[in-house]
């Protein structure tokens, strides 16, 4: 539980720092909507990609999405 | 199981013709995207098959959906059965729905998976706020998973089943950092409560074999953080993450991953990456056990490792051979992966074939 409260609080310390950072206008967002810097992996891949790491890796996580769901452990 | 997996290729066959009669009219949009996984190591094969689709409902609503077969072909024990090749279809099916209000988005999403001797249901919920004009993004999101695995798969041992309880709890943020660069950072706290031992696997236990036992709790924490960075100059993207990973098993682990996009003019672009992980073994974890213990594992990845990724990737577009209509816009994208891992399951090679259809309805 100690281990989730430092995440929590470094979480909360990373967004307060990041709110000051320079504002970046819509006009100026051509480059941050290239494909490159969105998705440059389709769901597919980055599921397969967590699928693999996840049966031959004792990590997981670190993605938002849920490992697992399989017997292949 | 094979009127499932000619159910869901009906079901993807469905869905690829739907995609490639729609009217073209001016209206919603949508992308479905059939991909080939091909896995191989030295004793286990894997083919995958998958079918991905997103549309625009309404103004406000995106759905996605997506189904897959994994066919898996193993002489490992490791992967399944003791000592004796095995093959197995599992089926997955999940698919979502978010909805914007504002800089409010809020989306649902369900995922199911079924293989003769495990079935898994997952359910989830998640919530992204953006702000300062969308130069920060802010998510959190929240699951429940509930497994049932058994040892059907290889008749003649003693039938063992059990269940597994997964709760997911993830937050996140996203903050553009310049014009070029976005930043973004995720937190993961995974609680499991129930079966995770492999219930095939058996250890070697003072010269005789034991079944394998892992305790029933185990919470796992990652905390990863990337930078993406677009170089004008040279059309060129860099994506450098980096994951830290600790458990109550006892492993650590890092897991530092740099990738690169180069475009070729709008309609292509090649792809480099490398990923390295190092963990260390859980604590129950041992290469031999002289004698028995309340936990015992022979499964390699509580181990002691490393692994080392290099992949490299090539996509176009239609609009590289002249084509035209909904074509223009099709992407093609192949990749290979060579995967190094000092654990007993030997190296691996990856490839992956895909096109996206964009489509209109």
């Amino acid at each position: 539980m100690r281990a989730v409260s430092r995440a929590l609080f470094a979480v909360v310390l990373v967004v307060t720092s990041l709110a000051g950072c320079a504002m970046v206008r819509p006009h100026e967002r051509q480059n941050l909507a290239r494909r490159s810097m969105t998705t440059d992996r389709d769901p597919g891949e980055t599921r397969f990609t967590q699928h693999k790491t996840g049966s031959r890796e004792g990590a997981d996580g670190g993605t938002g999405e849920p490992g697992g769901g399989c017997g292949c452990n | 199981m094979q009127l499932i997996v000619r159910r869901v290729l009906a079901l993807v066959a469905i869905a690829v013709a739907v995609g490639l009669t729609a009217a073209p009219a001016r209206a919603e949009e949508g992308e479905l995207t059939l991909r080939g996984v091909y896995y191989k190591e030295r004793s286990t094969r894997v083919e995958q098959p998958m079918l991905d689709g997103v549309f625009e409902v309404g103004d406000h609503g995106t759905i996605d959906a997506h189904v897959l077969v994994d066919a898996i072909t193993s002489a490992s024990a490791a992967s399944g059965a003791v000592d004796a090749a095995f093959s197995e279809k599992r089926v997955e099916a999940g698919g979502g729905y978010a909805h914007v209000l504002d800089e409010l988005t809020l989306g649902i999403s369900a995922r199911y998976s079924t293989e003769p001797d495990y079935q898994s249901r997952f359910i989830g919920g998640r919530g992204q706020l953006e702000l300062f004009e969308k130069n920060l993004t802010l998510g959190l999101s929240a699951g429940y998973g509930n497994d049932d695995v058994d040892n059907s798969g290889q008749p003649g041992m003693m039938r063992v089943s059990g269940t597994l309880d997964t709760v997911l709890a993830s937050a996140s943020a996203a903050q553009v950092l310049g014009a070029n660069t976005l930043g973004s950072v995720v937190v993961d706290a995974i609680y499991l409560d129930g079966f995770q031992q492999n219930p095939y696997r058996r250890v070697t236990v003072a010269g005789g074999v034991m079944p394998e036992v892992h305790p029933d709790t185990r919470l796992r924490l990652a905390a990863a953080a990337t930078i993406k960075r677009f170089v004008p100059r040279t059309e060129t993207t860099v994506i450098a993450s980096y994951r830290f990973y600790r458990d109550d098993w006892g492993i650590v682990a890092h897991t530092p991953e740099l990738r690169m996009v180069q475009d070729m003019g709008s309609t292509a672009w090649f792809g480099a990456s490398y990923r390295y992980h190092r963990q260390t073994a859980a604590d129950f974890y041992q290469d031999s056990y002289a004698a028995a213990q309340p936990y015992l594992s022979a499964d390699d990845k509580l181990a002691r490792g490393t692994s080392h990724a290099f992949g490299g990737r090539l996509g176009v577009t239609g609009a590289t051979f002249d084509l035209e209509g909904r074509w223009e816009n099709a992407r093609v994208e192949v990749m290979l992966e060579y995967y190094v891992q000092s654990a007993s399951f030997g190296n691996a090679t990856i490839a992956h074939a895909a096109l996206t259809l964009p489509i209109e309805y």
